[in-house]
């Protein structure tokens, strides 16, 4: 973990210095909070002197063998009565107010937990993962908002009350007072001290949960193939495993919590007894009386759940601070595409260079020595086997990842001199896989645009071929789609795409073989009307040659670098990788030409 | 939002009058812990020593105010102090004892209980996972297993030793004197009046508070899968006032669900002091009147008083967790009693020896009942047969593969497989004679090796290597830093599309070297080049297999033995490429437009 290093100090090292932030601007709810507690817990540790006075009229009464006053007694009664309904008012106010400033703080810390993710490259998106991104967003939460609501109004309550209770016990008995007071620091130091441990042990029951959401996330999510090579039996036993190690860790965090937690209880009975005893002696010995034992006794049973609830107040302390510690170190992650502070927004017409650009992963280049110009109003054409570094190449436009080495400039501007937003309306990139978020169509189409006319969407559904699909589905372009995408076919998804791109009027278009699924004769339509319309300058990678033969420029990757470059004639002439590739389909084309024409014959 | 439209009727009908759901949910709850039963009886032994040593100390105080205090006896008042400290010392012994105990069985069950969960879910037919959003079912089994975990390993602990604990102090207070125990418990039906009043309201504002969090996971859930999306279309701005949305009404649920229970606890406060004042008052009488025997009972029933009240207090205190653990058990049991559409025949019959051979007789398919995509289909393959399905986007194509693989059943008609209708098999002998390799190619994260082996340990390395050199993944799998034991990361989402196709065939042609091969555009973006290797490996292949190859590319198609176009669910056209092309119909106008060199442009 990122603060491993600081947790020799305890809590301040890990999750408070995340939460604390978020308090400052409920410092009016704390003084509030305050004063409701201290009433309220005033109100509490009254009582007991309340009810040691009536004890002390019975006592005396029934000795002096005269008549009890009623009317004191029912006083008495009315006094406790009182002292409730205060109490109880007050504590209502404090829990509100506590829950309050807990909705309060896990509402502003998940609305920048997920600004923060909204910057998130997708480096970091796959370091952590979607599973424990998710458990972190959801279930640390839940315990961030046990650690402000319990846990504050627990711990509020329960130490003015001891802190009360005690300065009302020394005015009545010193000696005994005393007492309680030494047992009660030891038991509070004793239980610090031990559970310091609990919050590591805590951390690393909330990481194996992590990983057992991912590992059920990607499984669910693959049921199909599971079912299909029959490996559900297998994958069950591997769930098991871990299954059985986050229960293992979890089992040996609550066993060790099992012994700290119930020690103050402990050392409270402890006092009680010592009360018991030199409380009693004192009685024998005349100096206090039996009203002021039963205010004691009493008391120790306040104290004992009020020792109670600072200890299950502490346990969802660590537990807040452990889970809040797991959201900060996302909230203070360094973004690595990230709007450089000169960044500005030029106009950009769209001529487009890279410049001895190189990517890598780990050692190994990706892409190496790339420098191509490709000027506005031009398309380039990259082909290549799988895995030659195309996509790769492409996001660095759009900056879904920044070079290792050289640059990529639009206009003369190097992309990272452009503010995120100005760059990602001048680029529009459509991915090899198509993702739709479950809302209608139309506003899949619209992303992250506000008030398009319903002229523009039609217009791009039908430069993508869409149209014929929309009278097919129930609402039209409003037809609500299902989770990612998926009541819509392959192709139908990626020409939802290709309007996506076409309805923002891009000045540079990036096609990432964004026409695979969809059949041949609709592919060819739609090629034609972007290369006559879309964008000023286009990048399209295909393995279909027919998609780049009339691009101004062709490239040819290989492994990572540029092997051949030119237009579709001149790379014929140099008869490289190109040539081989074009003679290739060539030959299909003119085996099927046979074929046809023997067919003709028949 | 749409989001919110989509899953409001989904969730709506749950606990609100779930009255009579409870004997199920706490069945499911008993069978989960029956093979536990023995650290539970010896929890709850240790459970009864807990209430036995809390009850005690009143009455040792009694003891001591009317015995040693009135004598002035201090060597009495010692013994009493260590009897008290001595209670103390047992009743924590005592409470580790059944805290060991139950956790241990608890965390036991839930583990079982999850895993059994998890299995369930994957036994699921398709279309309970287009139903379902997979956000959902991690939260089943993470967030409700862990609210079940809540429920028993906190709540069911303290709700059986409290109630211990209470009535131990009752039947001790009635044995003592019944007129001042009477007086001392005249709250307890006023109390049991206010819980049922607050029960229903708690219980339904926590389930809008899970509701409201089940509505950002799944927001989120989609939103982290698109993030890249998101960004380079710059929907931040927008995507954050959705989340902010579902954000606030979380909030708002939080706050609804905190003011009923700090109602419900001040309304707890107030009527505990109630019952404190009359027990004073009327004790005091009694005392004076001579009912009640002596100041050191009237003493000891106020402290019982205090402890009675403590477990009422805890116990409604639990209310609360009770519920949320109850609606998730309920979830869970709702999952668990979902049986999947597709299942083992009750009575299988033994698989035929395999060939291949596939006939579909008149099948109609739709996934709503109404609105059929496969047209009454009958379709014959002879084993050994490459057929080729070609068709434009919504043809029916991909029905048809989920007929063969039986991730559907038709409404109408039947599949046979060497003559058995595939209904009557075993579902695991059925797969094992039919792969299907889908478009979409699913990675998992682990090593490419683990990629194509699954969790088949069987294969050696070099199966794994035979299947990725036939596959042609090899040459990029060398390429990797680590070979074979380069990582994938979650989703492959460091390998490209094409990358992740290859290793899909890899992994069909390892885990499934005999038997029918259903190619759903399994090939769709690997390019030209590579995918002419491997057609030529498939050749091969194919050639001894049944195989059926949906595809685009008509370089994939043309070596078909016979290819079959579908057209809104029919076929409408079936033979040979030559046949086809001579018949002039759907077909040979495709081949027309996809001229290798772009004819169609």
């Amino acid at each position: 973990m990122r603060s491993a290093g600081l947790r020799g100090s305890g809590l301040q090292s890990t999750g408070l210095r995340f939460l604390l932030p978020y308090m400052r601007p409920y410092r009016g709810h704390l003084i509030r909070g305050t004063v409701y507690a201290i009433l309220g817990a005033g109100a509490s540790a009254f009582s007991p002197t309340v009810l040691g006075w009536a004890v002390d009229e019975l006592n005396t009464a029934e000795r002096e063998n005269r008549l009890v006053r009623l009317d004191v007694l029912a006083l008495y009664a009315l006094g406790l009565l009182g002292l409730a309904g205060l109490l109880a008012l007050f504590r209502y106010l404090l829990r509100m107010l506590t829950g309050e400033i807990a909705a309060g703080v896990s509402y502003q810390m998940s609305r920048d937990l997920f600004n923060k993710l909204l910057l998130f490259s997708r480096a970091s998106m796959q370091e952590y993962g979607v599973g424990d991104l998710l458990s972190r967003a959801t279930s640390d939460f839940i315990y961030i908002w046990r650690f402000y609501s319990a846990g504050f109004q627990m711990s509020m309550h329960a130490l003015l009350l001891l802190l009360i209770g005690t300065a009302l016990m020394a005015w009545s008995n010193l000696l005994l007072a005393g007492l309680v007071l030494v047992m009660l620091t030891v038991s509070l130091t004793a239980q610090f001290r031990l559970s310091r441990a609990l919050e590591g042990l805590f951390t690393g029951v909330q990481r194996e949960m992590g990983v057992l959401s991912a590992f059920t996330q990607e499984h669910l999510a693959s049921a199909r193939m599971l079912a299909v090579y029959n490996q559900e039996a297998p994958a069950v036993a591997t769930f098991r495993h871990t299954t059985d190690r986050y229960t293992r860790r979890n089992l040996d965090f609550l066993l060790r919590s099992a012994v700290i937690s119930p020690l103050p209880a402990l050392f409270v009975r402890l006092a009680q007894a010592l009360v018991l005893l030199v409380g009693g002696t004192l009685i024998i010995q005349d100096r206090l009386t039996l009203g002021q034992y039963t205010t004691f006794v009493v008391y120790l049973g306040l104290l004992n759940s009020a020792a109670m609830q600072l200890s299950g107040a502490y346990e969802r302390l660590l537990q807040g601070s452990a889970a809040a510690g797991r959201i900060g170190e996302i909230l203070h992650r360094g973004t690595r595409v990230s709007d450089a502070p000169d960044a500005g927004e030029p106009p950009l017409t769209g001529t487009l260079r890279f410049e001895g650009v190189g990517v890598r992963e780990g050692r190994h280049w990706v892409l190496r020595q790339i420098d191509v110009e490709v000027p506005a109003g031009t398309t380039l054409g990259i082909v290549g086997a799988t895995g030659a570094g195309k996509s790769t190449l492409l996001g660095l436009v759009g900056r879904i990842r920044d070079p290792d080495e050289g640059r990529v400039t639009i206009d003369g501007h190097d992309v990272r001199r452009i503010t995120l937003a100005a760059l990602r309306r001048a680029v529009v990139y459509v991915p090899q896989e198509t993702l739709l978020f479950s809302m209608p169509l139309r506003d899949n189409i619209t992303l992250g645009l506000d008030g398009v006319p319903d002229e523009r969407v039609q217009a791009a559904a039908r430069v993508a071929r869409l149209t014929g699909d929309l009278t097919q589905l129930p609402r039209g372009l409003d037809t609500i789609v299902g989770e990612r995408g998926a009541s819509l076919s392959g192709g139908q998804k990626q020409r939802t795409a290709i309007a996506r791109a076409i309805v923002r009027d891009p000045r540079i278009l990036l096609m990432d073989d964004s026409l695979s699924a969809v059949d041949t004769e609709t592919a060819a339509g739609i090629i034609a009307e972007l290369r006559a319309g879309a964008a000023n300058t286009r990048l399209i990678v295909s393995q279909r040659l027919a998609a780049v033969r009339d691009a101004e420029q062709i490239i040819v990757l290989d492994e990572g670098r540029i092997v051949e470059r030119g237009t579709h004639a001149s790379l014929l002439q140099d008869d490289g990788l190109y040539a081989a590739m074009y003679r290739r389909e060539a030959q299909q084309a003119a085996d099927e030409l046979d074929e046809d024409r023997a067919a003709a014959d028949d | 939002m749409a989001v919110t439209a989509r899953q409001a009727p989904r969730q709506a009908a749950t606990r609100d009058e779930a009255g009579g759901q409870d004997a199920a949910l706490l069945a499911l709850i008993g069978q989960t812990m029956r093979p536990h039963w023995r650290l539970l009886l010896l929890a709850v032994l240790a459970l009864l020593g807990t209430a036995a040593m809390n009850a005690l100390p009143p009455y040792l105080v009694r003891l001591a105010i009317d015995g040693p205090l009135v004598r002035r006896d201090v060597g009495g008042l010692w013994i009493l102090g260590a009897a008290y400290a001595g209670t103390a010392l047992a009743m924590f012994g005592l409470q580790y004892a059944q805290t060991y105990l139950l956790q241990n069985a608890g965390q036991r069950a839930l583990a079982d209980l999850r895993v059994r969960l998890f299995g369930h879910l994957l036994r699921q037919d398709q279309g309970f996972f287009g139903r379902t959003p997979t956000g959902d079912l991690v939260a089943r089994l993470t967030s409700d297993i862990d609210a079940l975990n809540a429920l028993l390993s906190t709540s069911v602990v303290t709700i059986l030793s409290e109630s211990v604990t209470l009535l131990v102090i009752v039947v001790v207070m009635l044995a003592i004197n019944w007129q001042l125990a009477l007086l001392a418990l005249a709250v307890l039906p006023v109390l049991a009046l206010i819980t049922r009043f607050f029960r229903r309201r708690i219980r339904r504002s926590s389930h809008g508070e899970r509701e409201a969090l089940a509505r950002i996971s799944g927001f989120l859930n989609e939103q982290l899968h698109g993030m890249t999306i998101v960004q380079l279309f710059g929907r931040q701005a927008a995507s954050a006032r959705e989340y902010d949305g579902y954000n606030g009404g979380y909030r708002q649920a939080l706050i609804v669900l905190r003011r009923q229970s700090a109602l419900f606890l001040a309304s707890q406060e107030i009527l505990s002091a109630t019952g404190l004042a009359l027990l004073l008052y009327g004790g005091g009488r009694g005392v004076l009147a001579g009912w009640v025997s002596s100041i050191g009972t009237l003493v000891a029933f106020i402290l019982w008083a205090e402890r009675a009240f403590q477990p009422v207090l805890r116990l409604s205190e639990q209310y609360n967790a009770v519920q949320i653990g109850l609606g998730a058990a309920e979830r869970v049991h709702r999952m668990l009693v979902t049986e999947p559409a597709i299942q083992d025949p009750p009575r299988p019959v033994a698989p035929p020896p395999a060939r291949g051979a596939i006939d579909i007789r008149h099948v109609t398919f739709g996934y709503l009942p109404d609105e059929p995509v496969l047209r009454d289909i009958s379709l014959a393959i002879p084993a050994g047969q490459t057929l080729a399905v070609v068709g434009a986007t919504g043809a029916g194509k991909s029905s048809l593969v989920g007929l063969l693989g039986r991730f559907y059943d038709p409404q109408e008609g039947e599949v046979l497989l060497d003559g058995v209708d595939i209904r009557r098999l075993r579902l695991a002998d059925l797969r094992r004679r039919v792969a299907v390799v889908p478009q979409d190619p699913i990675c998992l994260a682990g090593t490419i090796a683990q990629n194509i082996r699954l969790y088949r340990d069987d294969l050696t390395d070099d199966d794994v290597r035979r299947a990725a050199e036939l596959a042609n993944a090899h040459r990029f799998i060398e390429r990797l830093p680590r070979g074979y034991d380069s990582d994938v990361l979650p989703g492959g989402a460091n390998l490209s599309v094409g990358q992740r196709q290859l290793l899909a065939l890899a992994r069909a042609l390892a885990l499934s070297p005999q038997g029918v091969l259903v190619l759903d555009e399994a090939t769709s973006s690997i390019d030209t080049a590579t995918e002419a290797l491997i057609q030529e490996a498939l050749e091969r292949i194919l050639r001894t297999r049944t195989s059926v190859v949906i595809a685009h590319r008509l370089s994939t198609i043309r070596n078909a033995d016979r290819i079959i176009v579908m057209h809104h669910g029919k076929i409408v056209e079936d033979g040979t490429h030559q046949a086809l092309l001579a018949k002039g119909g759907y077909y040979a106008a495709l081949h027309h437009h996809q001229g290798p060199v772009g004819s169609g442009a």
